[in-house]
């Protein structure tokens, strides 16, 4: 068990450094010089000339070989230091600092919801297989995985806020304003985890085991919630921890949309405006927050399934 | 009571390798209309259909699809305009029958690309095991670090904007779910007899790769390449609503999204209709993945789907 973790640390550490490589250079090779990048994103497409291009490589250090770059800067975000945006003009960090904690509300929020509409769903909808209730969860599962989360975004607004008038469009302020984007976000995982929930109870179900615990005389609710729920649940933390992926990536659209200050929203002002160090900042970030996930999901998954536990994680 | 003539050599034969090449999977396709397997009819009915607007695209364009007149702008929806018009005074059926070409071929794309080079590389890997594979599995590690959009946005803040660039930028995440499948099979499909016999006939690596593993993989493959279509076509469209995508004037059904989204308060029509065909050809996509899974191997329904 300890040797699993520590062999799954060890992987995410080096997870870590090559997603900090990787941002590196992705970002750092962008066609164009990266001087004329940082003028236009603050001064304009009119301020580039010889003499501004010049000072802003010497200002922001650039004439630096791209090695001595890569390495200056790997020690900074060791220690948290992940430069100055250059449209904002202040730490990259301190700005992240501010953004982070909303985005992390809003894909919590995405979350409970999901879990608290998809596990009952999953349930009762593996019990009544092939009634018509298992069929409508089947089919609007299916139908909310389809539908694009930015256009259900717009659907939600035109409705909720232009024609009721009952919920903000944008920004964030008070409870009511996180509905309309917490909802959005929670729709995918939604679906995928009551589809999951649902086979990997019928699996279950048909199992010896529950057989056994119904014929020595078990209520319906212990053998349910006691047995095979327990035993369906293994594979439902696997799509938890790949859908957590997805409220990250689509966080970036319904910030976008619902204007949310968050990391998605800023990652896509940065890239608008050629900010390079901020997105650094907002990628390095979202793949860290994303790896220690990941890990945690392993953890869970390796504390709950046996054979991992004694197996120390081999296969 | 006679007994069946048993053939002296029948246990003695190598097992053959399943050949599975496209003609049999057409004769199986055919055969499920017989079958209770609701989800692949339909799916194949409506995908054809897509597909043959989109081929078709010209021929069925009530207006052209670019040409502006600011005299026709936000007409609503009615009989001389089903779907009603843009702000450019552009009639949006016209439109999303032309989008369709972009949306779907750049989604085919993606799938046909990142199936090829996954499959390869996942083939390679597994086959040669030892640091060939630890190499290319790290890699797979570090990829799947990122949620795709992330990684995409920060590819295309590399490449630029485009349709091609789109393509590569979900590709480069893509391919490593199909890696993984066909290394996962390769390893399994190595240390099968006919494969130390195929060794032993003198096949080199690439003969046995080809010639016994691909046709063994193939159908793994395609499971997960169907699955996959559907969440590609919504990864794409949620690329170029960003603004990742082909770029104006050649309609994109994402792009077409972000321009109504603009409007959505007087003309909410220039973001549902796009919308709708985008839910409507994932879903047809997701029906048809469904079907096809169920056809080539029900155990693993329902299972989890890949990112």
């Amino acid at each position: 068990m300890i040797k699993y973790i520590i062999k799954r640390m060890i992987i995410v550490f080096f997870v870590l450094w090559m997603v900090a490589t990787l941002t590196f250079f992705t970002v750092h090779v962008t066609p164009g010089d990266t001087a004329n990048a940082i003028i236009v994103s603050v001064y304009g497409e009119d301020a580039v000339s010889p003499e501004t291009l010049e000072n802003v490589r010497t200002k922001f250090d650039l004439k630096r070989p791209v090695f001595v770059q890569y390495t200056d800067w790997l020690k900074n975000v060791v220690t948290g230091e992940l430069g100055t945006s250059y449209k904002y003009n202040k730490p990259v960090i301190d700005i992240l600092k501010i953004r982070l904690p909303n985005t992390l509300i809003l894909g919590f929020s995405a979350f409970l919801i999901s879990i608290v509409i998809s596990i009952p769903f999953g349930i009762i909808s593996a019990l009544n297989h092939n009634r018509p209730i298992d069929h409508f969860s089947r089919f609007s599962t299916l139908l909310l995985s389809s539908f694009p989360s930015f256009w259900i975004a717009l659907l939600l607004i035109i409705i909720f806020s232009i024609q009721l008038k009952v919920l903000p469009v944008s920004g964030m302020a008070g409870f009511s304003s996180i509905i309309l984007p917490a909802v959005t976000l929670s729709i995918g995982m939604t679906a995928a985890t009551t589809r999951m929930l649902r086979s990997s109870m019928l699996d279950v179900l048909g199992q010896d085991y529950i057989t056994v615990a119904r014929a020595k005389g078990l209520e319906d609710n212990q053998v349910i919630f006691g047995h095979a729920l327990r035993n369906a649940i293994p594979p439902i933390i696997t799509v938890i921890g790949l859908q957590i992926g997805h409220i990250i990536g689509g966080a970036v659209i319904i910030e976008n949309i619902f204007a949310w200050p968050g990391i998605g929203g800023l990652l896509i002002d940065s890239i608008n405006t050629k900010d390079l160090p901020m997105i650094e900042g907002c990628v390095l970030i979202i793949a860290f927050g994303y790896a220690i996930v990941n890990l945690i999901v392993d953890i869970t998954y390796s504390c709950i399934d046996p054979r991992i536990k004694y197996s120390g994680g081999d296969n | 009571m006679m007994e069946k003539p048993v053939s002296v050599t029948e246990g003695l034969r190598y097992p053959r390798p399943k050949l599975a090449g496209i003609p049999k999977y057409m004769n199986v396709l055919w055969r499920s209309f017989n079958k209770k397997n609701i989800m692949l009819t339909l799916g194949i009915i409506f995908a054809t259909f897509i597909i043959l607007v989109a081929i078709f695209a010209p021929v069925l364009e009530p207006y052209d699809p670019t040409k502006m007149d600011l005299a026709l702008k936000f007409i609503p929806p009615s009989a001389a305009h089903i779907f009603g018009t843009d702000n450019m005074g552009r009639d949006v059926l016209s439109r999303i029958i032309e989008g369709s070409r972009i949306s779907l071929s750049t989604a085919f794309m993606v799938v046909i690309f990142s199936a090829c080079i996954g499959t390869l590389v996942g083939m390679i890997s597994g086959f040669w095991g030892g640091k060939v594979d630890m190499i290319f599995m790290r890699i797979v590690d570090v990829l799947l670090a990122f949620p795709t959009i992330i990684f995409a946005l920060a590819i295309s803040t590399v490449l630029g904007t485009g349709a091609i660039n789109l393509v590569i930028a979900i590709c480069c995440i893509q391919w490593t779910s199909y890696a993984r499948v066909s290394r996962g099979e390769a390893i399994l499909l190595k240390n099968a007899e006919y494969i130390e016999a195929a060794k032993a006939i003198g096949n080199n690596s690439l003969q046995i790769m080809f010639k016994y593993f691909l046709p063994n993989i193939v159908s793994k493959i395609l499971i997960l390449a169907s699955l996959n279509i559907g969440s590609i076509i919504l990864y794409c469209a949620s690329l170029s609503f960003l603004g990742l995508g082909a770029q104006p004037p050649s309609p994109d059904w994402g792009a077409m999204i972000s321009d109504g989204k603009e409007y959505m308060r007087y003309a909410p029509w220039m973001a549902i209709f796009p919308g709708l065909a985008i839910a409507a050809s994932a879903l047809t996509f997701n029906m048809l993945g469904d079907g096809v899974r169920d056809l080539l191997d029900p155990r693993m329904r329902d299972s989890v789907k890949t990112e």
